[in-house]
């Protein structure tokens, strides 16, 4: 049997109905809290922008947020200097720029439909197509949550292969937007 | 520590871990799952930029 779920992806709105939102895991809770208490916030106060999957009600869009993804400003900085084959003039810089995915979760009742990987997807489109052009961007970057390694690594981030970061309970994965 | 990173702030690299991000900028190849999620991602933009509907199905 196969079940279909219509959607759209848009940004929060401040209507959006974000109480129901379940993840299903306790060791998922503070990103359900980020959701209904601090997103609208965030994203009023420039900080950060949330992109949300709406299921629809019969074709009808009624706010209902079944997955979500943060994004925000960040950068990269390399404490101990470096030197970019294609770019040998940007040494003199302390950091090269980011996109941060600060937030990714999914409504455990709409897991399996591919939402996560959309929205990660989404992310690399609007840093390569719209931040790039328009001001620079060479990263998108996460602190991956261990138990999403594998699901990042399919999107095609990598993991920083350190013993510290591996280690790490969220450890770095990254996009080089140059090599798309 | 090597690393230092917020959820909302900057990700700071050093010692090891700044020599190994350096080396995957220079010497990594294409990445063809990127390129891929590229691809569906531009699809999406497009869709959220016009306001379109979307399905997906689970079996």
């Amino acid at each position: 049997m196969k079940i279909d779920v219509d959607y759209i992806v848009r940004i929060l709105l401040d209507t959006d109905s974000v109480n129901n939102f379940k993840t299903g895991d306790i060791a998922f809770q503070p990103l359900k809290t980020f959701l209904q208490k601090q997103a609208k916030e965030f994203q009023k106060a420039m900080v950060a922008q949330t992109y949300v999957c709406i299921k629809l009600d019969q074709g009808v869009d009624n706010g209902k947020v079944i997955a979500f993804i943060t994004l925000t400003c960040s950068e990269i900085d390399i404490r101990n200097g470096y030197t970019l084959d294609d770019c040998e003039h940007a040494a003199r810089y302390d950091s090269l720029p980011a996109i941060k995915i600060a937030r990714l979760a999914v409504d455990n009742r709409f897991r399996k439909y591919g939402l996560g990987s959309l929205l990660v997807s989404l992310t690399t489109a609007i840093a390569t197509d719209e931040i790039y052009p328009t001001i620079g961007c060479r990263f998108v970057v996460t602190d991956a949550k261990q138990a999403a390694i594998y699901f990042y690594l399919t999107q095609g981030f990598i993991l920083l292969d350190t013993k510290d970061n591996l280690e790490a309970p969220e450890p770095i994965m990254f996009l080089d937007l140059l090599k798309l | 520590m090597a690393i230092k990173s917020t959820t909302f702030g900057r990700v700071e690299l050093s010692g090891n871990d700044a020599a190994r991000f350096v080396t995957h900028m220079n010497e990594d190849n294409a990445n063809p799952k990127a390129k891929k999620s590229l691809q569906k991602g531009r699809q999406i933009l497009s869709s959220v930029r016009t306001s379109a509907r979307a399905s997906a199905q689970v079996s």
